[in-house]
C-alpha cells in the first residue's frame, strides 16, 4: 500500500478526455490491441478526472488503495493506468465484464479519474464517493481487468488486481549474467522462449540446438550433439565455465540441466575462444542464471517421463533457485512390458532408464562491483535390466553413474578490470554389474578445478583476456570378477583395483583488437595432459576477425588449432562398436553412430601412450541482417583433424592412426516476425570422412564416411500464437541416413549364422523426413497459470529408418525400424 | 516384445571399456514402438540353405588304433587320415545334389577365420605340409572333396595347448547352386564385400582325435607335451563317431509312433505335434574312465537344429534341443522336417521327416 499520494490532484482538465477516450477504446471486449494503442499515447501524461469531481464536502466519501500484479506470476505491473468510475446500475461486487450491448448503450460516466501505479504496482485514490464504483486497468500488453468495489464511508477500500499479460508475450524478460566473452565466426542463442515451444524437443535446451545448422539429427531423435560431423565425445558442453561430465542422462534422454534455471546458451560449432579447450568439435556454454528477486516463483510439472518441479526468490540481497527432476519412465516401460507379457504371453528382457538432477543456486552481491555465486547441482541415472523370470538368470545388468558438483563463482568489476574466479569439486560415482553378476565394475573420482580470468581494456580499441583452467582428478576403479567355475550363492570374485590421477592445464589468452569496422581477436591456448606419469602437451594458436562491410553486411573469418586429450570412447572410430544382436527372431543392426549413445563410462584410464588429438577449424561466414526482423547467414567450415591414435594392443581390426576430415556449408534464416511469430530455416551440407594413414595394402579401404556423415540436413520450423493463449508450432525435417556398415552375407557355422560385413559404412541409410507439431494452451489465474502442451514427433508416421533389420540367415535386409508416430503430453503449474 | 539379448562379454584384461549394450538399447527401442517388420522365421526354408558339412574319414592313415566299422562313421582324424567333406544343402524342393554345387574348398586355421577375417578367397593350393596353414589355402573344387590331413609336422605352431592343435584345422566351403550366380560371381562379391546373395558358404573346424591316440602320435614324433595326469578323462576318450538322425519319434494326443528318417506320417493339423530325434550309444560315444579312484561313465551332448518347409506354430520352450513342438497353423498338405544333431565334438548328421496334415 502506498500512503499519501498528490497525482490525483494533478491538471484534471487537460486529461479527462483522453483518460475516457482510452476507455472507451477499451470497454470494447476482445480487442486488446485497441488497449495497447490507447494506453500508449498518453505515456507521458499524468493522471486527471473527468468533470465533476465528487464534492466530499456534501457527500460522504472514501479511499481506495490497491495495487496491480500481473497474474500467473504475481509480480507488480508498473505504470498501468486505473481508471475508477461510477458503477454501472445493477453491477454486482467483484470482477465486471460488461457484455456487448451493456458496450454499445455506454455512455460518457458522471465523472472517472485515472492515475498510473508506481513501480511498486500500487495506486491510491482519495476523496472518492461512498458505494459501487468501477475500477479498470489498463496496461500495455496486458488484459484490460475490470472490478466492481464498494467504497465504505470514511473508510479506506484495499485492492489488489492481477491483470494477465496478451498471449503474444507470456515469456518473462530475465537478468543476464554476462557470460565469459567468447569469440567465434558462427555463434546461435536460443531464447527461453524458444527452448520452451520448439516442436519435438520437449523444452529440452541441448536438444533444442539440434534444429540449428551443424547439428546433425542424431539416431533415433535421440539427445546427442553431433556437431559438424565430429563425434559426440569430441564436442563439449560447459556450464559455468567448467566442462560437464555428461551433458545428458543415460541413452541421452534429456539434458542434465533444465531450461528453466538457464540464463542463456550459447552454441558455437568450431573456431570457439582459446578460453575453452578439450574439445576437437564445437561446444556450447550454459551459463546459469540468478534467481528471481520479484517474489517467490516457482513451478511443478509432470509429463509421460518425468516430473519437476523449482522454487525461487530473494535471499537479503541476493537469490535462490533450487530444481530437481525425476524419471519414471522406468515405470511406464516396466508397465507396459507388463501388460504385453500379459497379452502376447511372450516374456520380455528390457532395458530400464530412471535418472534424476538437482540444482541449487544461490546469488549474493558482495557490493564493489562484486558478486559471489555458490551452485550445487548433480545427477543420477540408473540402467538396468527388467527380465522376466525366464532369462532372470542369464541378464542381470545394472548401470549407475552419478554426480554431484559444487561451483564457487566469484565475479568482480572495478576500474576497468574484470575478474571471475571459479573453483569447483566434483564427486562421481560409476557402477556395473553385468553377466548374471559375474561382473562388477567401480569407479570413483574426485574431481577438483578451477577456473580464473582476468579481463582489462586497453584503451579504447583494445582488451586482453587472460585465464587458466585446471582439473585434477584422484580416481579409484575397482573390477571384481566371478572366478570360473565356481557356483552357488556366493560367488568367490578376483579382484583388481587401480588407483591414480589424471590432469588437465589450459592457459590462454586472447586480445580483443576493434579497429574501426575490423574486429580481431588473436589469442592462444596452451594445454596439458597427464595420466599418472604420462603427459601430453599442445600449443593452440586461434584467432577470428570479423568486418561490418555496412550495417547489413557482416563477414567472419576464424582459423584455429584445437586439442584434446584421446579417450577409450575413440575406439568408436577404429571399428570397434559391437554390431548385431539377434532380436525378435531376426538380427538387427545399428549405424555405428549408435555407438555414443552408450553410457560411455571409461572405467580406468588407457594404458598405452596418452595423446593428444589435433584439430584445424577453418570457417567463413557472411551474415545479412533483414531488417529489425531476422537476419541470414551463410558458413563454410572445413574441420582437419589429427587423431593421433596410440597403439591398440587389443587386438583390434583397424589399430591405425587416422585423420577425420570434415567440411561444408551451414546456411540459417531466422526471423521473428511479430511478436506471436517466430521460426526460422536451416540447411547444412557436410562431408565427413576418415583417413586411414598407416592401413597396410590388403585393408579393405583407406578412407571411409565418418559414422556421422549425415549429407543433407534441412529444418524449417515456426511456432505462432493463437488467440486465447494457444500456441502451435511445427518443424519439418529433411535429412540424409547416417552411413552403417552392411551385412553383405553369412556363414554358417555349427551354432548359427555369423554375419559378413560389407566395407566400414559402405551403405546409407535411406533419406528421412518427418513433422513434428506442438500445441501449447495457457491458462492464467491470479496467482497461478498453468500450461498444458501435446508434442507429436512424427504426425505423419513415416518410417525414417533407424536400423536395419536382417533375416537369421543374413541372406536379405528384413526391413528397416523406425520410430512410429509418437505423442507426448504434459502439464505444468507456474505460481 | 521378447527379444532374446546377449551380453557383450567383458574381458577384465581389456580394460578400459566402454560399455556397449547396444542390442538392449534396440530392445529398449523396439519394445517402445514395437514396430518391427515382418520377418521370416530363421527355421523356414526359404531358399538354398546349408544344413550340414557331413565329415567322415573314409581312410586311416598310419597313426592310432584301427577304426572299429560301426553304423556311425568317423568323425575324430588323425595326420594323414582321408576324410570325406559332403556339403549338404536344401532348397524349398528337396536336398541339392551335393554332385551339382559349384564350389570350392579351403583349408585354414582356427574357426572363424576362413571367411569372417580373411578376405582371399583366391590363395595358393594347399601343399598338403600344413595341419593349420599360416594363410587359408584352395584343396579342391566342385562338389563333394576328399582331403588327407597332413602328416605331423616337424614344428608345432606357437599353442599354447594341444586343444588348440585339435580345434585348429578348419576347413571352409564357398559355392553356389545349380541356380545360383555362379561359383565366380560369389567369390567376386566376397572379395569386394558386396552381397552374396545365392551364394553358400560353410565353415567347419575338423576335428583332430581322438585325443590319447593324437598324442601317443605326437610324443612318438618327439613332442614333448606336458600332459597333465588329470587329462587321464579326455586321453581315454574314444574316437568321435557322427551322430545320425535314423529313427524318430512322433508324438500327438496319446499317440506315439517311431518313423524312420525319410520316411511319411500322417498327423492331425489340430494337435500338438512333438517330434523326438530317437538317439543310440553309438550316438553318444559313450566310455568309462577313473577320475580318481571313480570310474565315470562320460559321453558327447547332443543338440539338434529344426527346420520346416512351411510356417508353423512352433511351441519349443528352449533352442536346440532334440525335440521340437508344433502346431500345423497355417501350413497345409505335407510339411517336410529337417533336422541335425550335433555333438560337442563337431560331428553331425541330418534326416528328415515328412507329416502329411490330415
Amino acid at each position: 500500500m502506498v500512503g499519501t499520494d498528490r497525482r490525483d490532484e494533478l491538471p484534471r482538465r487537460r486529461f479527462a478526455r483522453s483518460a475516457w477516450a482510452m476507455l472507451a477504446v477499451a470497454l470494447t471486449v476482445g480487442a486488446p490491441r485497441a488497449i495497447e494503442a490507447a494506453t500508449t499515447e498518453p505515456a507521458t501524461s499524468e493522471p486527471a478526472t473527468t468533470e465533476p469531481a465528487p464534492d466530499c464536502r456534501s457527500t460522504r466519501c472514501g479511499a481506495l488503495r490497491g495495487e496491480v500484479r500481473v497474474a500467473g506470476q504475481r509480480i507488480p505491473l508498473p505504470d498501468a493506468v486505473v481508471v475508477v468510475m461510477p458503477a454501472p446500475p445493477g453491477a454486482e461486487l467483484g470482477p465486471f465484464r460488461p457484455r456487448p450491448e451493456q458496450t454499445e448503450q455506454e455512455t460518457e460516466p458522471a465523472w472517472a479519474r485515472s492515475q498510473r501505479s508506481d513501480t511498486a504496482g500500487t495506486f491510491a485514490f482519495e476523496d472518492l464517493p461512498a458505494g459501487r464504483i468501477r475500477v479498470a486497468i489498463l496496461a500495455p500488453g496486458y488484459e484490460r481487468r475490470d472490478e466492481i468495489v464498494e467504497i465504505a464511508p470514511g473508510e479506506a477500500t484495499t485492492l489488489r488486481l492481477y491483470t494477465p499479460p496478451l498471449s503474444g508475450a507470456p515469456f518473462r524478460t530475465v537478468v543476464s549474467a554476462r557470460p565469459v566473452p567468447r569469440s567465434q565466426v558462427t555463434e546461435h542463442v536460443l531464447t527461453a522462449e524458444e527452448i520452451a515451444t520448439l516442436p519435438g524437443s520437449q523444452g529440452d535446451p541441448l536438444r533444442a540446438l539440434q534444429n540449428l545448422p551443424g547439428v546433425a539429427r542424431p539416431p533415433a531423435g535421440l539427445g546427442l550433439l553431433v556437431i559438424r560431423g565430429a563425434a559426440p565425445s569430441q564436442s563439449q558442453v560447459f556450464l559455468g565455465g567448467h566442462a560437464m561430465p555428461r551433458a545428458f542422462h543415460i541413452l541421452s534422454l534429456a539434458s542434465v540441466f533444465p531450461a528453466d534455471v538457464l540464463d542463456e546458451l550459447h552454441y558455437v560449432p568450431g573456431n570457439f575462444d582459446a578460453a575453452y579447450g578439450n574439445a576437437t568439435g564445437g561446444i556450447v556454454v550454459i551459463e546459469p542464471r540468478r534467481g528471481r528477486r520479484d517474489g517467490f516463483h516457482g513451478y511443478g510439472e509432470l509429463d509421460l517421463s518425468a516430473a519437476s518441479a523449482m522454487v525461487e526468490g530473494p535471499v537479503g540481497k541476493g537469490s535462490f533457485i533450487l530444481a530437481a527432476q525425476r524419471a519414471y519412465i522406468d515405470g511406464v516401460l516396466a508397465t507396459a512390458a507388463a501388460v504385453s507379457e500379459r497379452v502376447t504371453g511372450e516374456p520380455s528382457d528390457l532395458l530400464l532408464p530412471r535418472y534424476y538432477d538437482y540444482q541449487g543456486l544461490l546469488d549474493y552481491p558482495l557490493g564493489n562491483g562484486a558478486w559471489v555465486a555458490v551452485r550445487a547441482f548433480g545427477s543420477g541415472d540408473v540402467l538396468r535390466s527388467r527380465n522376466s523370470p525366464e532369462v532372470a538368470e542369464t541378464s542381470v545388468f545394472q548401470l549407475r553413474t552419478d554426480f554431484h558438483r559444487l561451483d564457487l563463482v566469484f565475479r568482480k568489476r572495478r576500474q576497468g578490470w574484470r575478474v571471475r574466479l571459479t573453483p569447483s569439486f566434483r564427486f562421481e560415482n560409476n557402477r556395473l554389474v553385468a553377466g548374471a553378476d559375474t561382473f562388477r565394475r567401480r569407479r570413483r573420482d574426485a574431481i577438483g578445478s578451477v577456473r580464473a580470468e582476468v579481463a582489462r581494456a586497453l584503451g579504447p580499441r583494445a582488451e586482453l583476456t587472460v585465464g587458466t583452467d585446471f582439473e585434477l582428478d584422484g580416481y579409484f576403479a575397482l573390477d571384481e570378477q566371478a572366478e570360473l567355475g565356481s557356483s552357488g550363492d556366493e560367488l568367490p570374485f578376483t579382484e583388481t583395483r587401480d588407483r591414480g590421477l589424471q590432469s588437465s592445464l589450459g592457459v590462454y589468452g586472447t586480445v580483443l583488437l576493434q579497429l574501426g569496422r575490423l574486429t580481431l581477436r588473436p589469442g592462444v591456448r596452451w594445454n596439458g595432459f597427464s595420466v599418472g606419469d604420462r603427459f601430453a602437451f599442445a600449443v593452440d594458436p586461434r584467432g577470428v576477425a570479423g568486418i561490418d562491410v555496412s550495417d547489413r553486411w557482416r563477414i567472419d573469418l576464424g582459423l584455429g588449432r584445437y586439442s584434446q586429450v584421446r579417450s577409450i570412447a575413440d575406439r568408436n572410430e577404429v571399428d570397434l562398436v559391437d554390431q548385431g544382436s539377434g532380436i525378435q527372431g531376426a538380427s538387427l543392426f545399428l549405424p555405428s553412430a549408435f555407438g555414443n549413445l552408450d553410457p560411455a563410462v571409461t572405467f580406468a584410464p588407457q594404458d598405452s601412450q596418452l595423446n593428444a588429438r589435433e584439430a584445424l577449424h577453418a570457417s567463413a561466414s557472411v551474415r545479412y541482417r533483414i531488417g529489425d526482423v531476422g537476419r541470414a547467414e551463410l558458413t563454410g567450415f572445413f574441420r582437419n583433424q589429427y587423431n593421433n591414435v596410440p597403439p591398440l594392443s587389443d587386438g583390434a581390426d583397424n589399430p591405425f592412426d587416422s585423420i577425420s576430415r570434415a567440411g561444408g556449408v551451414e546456411a540459417l534464416v531466422r526471423a521473428r516476425l511479430s511478436e506471436k511469430l517466430y521460426g526460422w530455416v536451416g540447411y547444412t551440407l557436410t562431408f565427413a570422412e576418415l583417413i586411414l594413414l598407416q592401413a597396410p595394402p590388403t585393408f579393405p579401404y583407406t578412407r571411409r564416411p565418418s559414422d556421422y556423415d549425415q549429407r543433407h540436413n534441412l529444418v524449417a520450423l515456426a511456432s505462432y500464437v493463437l488467440p486465447k493463449r494457444w500456441r502451435v508450432g511445427g518443424r519439418f525435417r529433411l535429412v540424409s541416413g547416417l552411413p552403417y556398415t552392411p551385412v553383405v552375407g553369412s556363414v554358417a557355422l555349427p551354432g548359427g549364422y555369423q554375419p559378413i560385413f560389407g566395407l566400414r559404412n559402405g551403405s546409407r541409410l535411406p533419406l528421412s523426413h518427418q513433422l513434428d507439431l506442438r500445441v501449447d494452451k495457457k491458462w492464467i489465474r491470479d496467482r497461478v497459470s498453468v500450461t498444458a502442451y501435446v508434442d507429436i514427433q512424427n504426425v505423419y508416421n513415416r518410417v525414417n529408418p533407424e536400423l536395419v533389420l536382417y533375416a537369421t540367415d543374413f541372406r536379405r535386409e528384413a526391413g528397416y525400424v523406425g520410430l512410429p508416430i509418437f505423442p507426448s503430453f504434459g502439464v505444468r503449474l507456474d505460481y | 516384445m521378447g527379444g532374446r539379448l546377449r551380453h557383450r562379454p567383458i574381458d577384465p584384461q581389456d580394460r578400459p571399456v566402454t560399455l556397449c549394450p547396444t542390442g538392449r538399447l534396440a530392445a529398449l527401442l523396439l519394445g517402445v514402438t514395437g514396430c518391427t517388420p515382418s520377418i521370416d522365421p530363421s527355421w523356414l526354408i526359404t531358399g538354398p540353405r546349408e544344413l550340414a558339412l557331413d565329415v567322415e574319414v573314409i581312410g586311416q592313415g598310419p597313426y592310432g588304433q584301427p577304426i572299429i566299422d560301426t553304423s556311425r562313421s568317423s568323425r575324430d582324424a588323425l595326420p594323414l587320415d582321408t576324410l570325406s567333406l559332403r556339403p549338404i544343402v536344401i532348397d524349398t524342393e528337396g536336398p541339392i545334389e551335393p554332385e551339382s554345387l559349384d564350389g570350392r574348398w579351403i583349408l585354414c586355421s582356427g574357426l572363424g577365420n576362413c571367411l569372417l577375417r580373411d578376405r582371399e578367397l583366391d590363395g595358393p593350393r594347399c601343399t598338403g605340409t600344413s595341419i593349420q596353414p599360416a594363410a587359408p589355402c584352395i584343396f579342391d573344387e566342385g562338389g563333394p572333396a576328399t582331403l588327407t590331413i597332413p602328416d605331423v609336422p616337424p614344428l608345432l605352431p606357437e599353442i599354447s595347448t594341444i586343444f588348440t592343435l585339435v580345434s585348429g584345422p578348419t576347413v571352409a566351403y564357398v559355392a553356389s547352386p545349380p541356380e545360383g550366380p555362379g561359383l565366380d560371381a560369389c567369390i567376386a562379391r566376397f572379395e569386394a564385400r558386396e552381397r552374396l546373395d545365392g551364394c553358400l558358404l560353410m565353415e567347419r573346424a575338423l576335428g583332430l582325435g581322438p585325443l590319447g591316440e593324437l598324442v601317443e602320435t605326437l610324443e612318438a614324433a618327439g613332442f614333448d607335451l606336458g600332459i597333465d595326469e588329470g587329462a587321464e578323462s579326455l586321453l581315454a576318450r574314444p574316437r568321435n563317431r557322427n551322430p545320425a538322425v535314423q529313427t524318430l519319434q512322433v508324438m500327438y494326443g496319446t499317440e506315439s509312433v517311431e518313423v524312420n528318417a525319410g520316411a511319411r506320417v500322417v498327423v492331425p493339423r489340430d494337435q500338438e505335434i512333438r517330434l523326438t530325434v530317437q538317439t543310440t550309444e553309438e550316438d553318444l560315444d559313450a566310455y568309462e574312465a577313473m577320475v580318481g579312484d571313480q570310474t565315470v561313465l562320460f559321453s558327447d551332448n547332443l543338440d539338434a537344429q529344426w527346420w520346416f518347409d512351411q510356417e508353423v506354430d512352433r511351441l519349443d520352450e528352449l533352442p536346440n534341443r532334440i525335440f521340437t513342438s508344433f502346431r500345423a497353423g497355417t501350413a497345409t498338405g505335407t510339411v517336410r522336417v529337417y533336422v541335425v544333431v550335433r555333438d560337442n565334438l563337431g560331428g553331425e548328421g541330418w534326416g528328415f521327416v515328412d507329416l502329411e496334415l490330415d
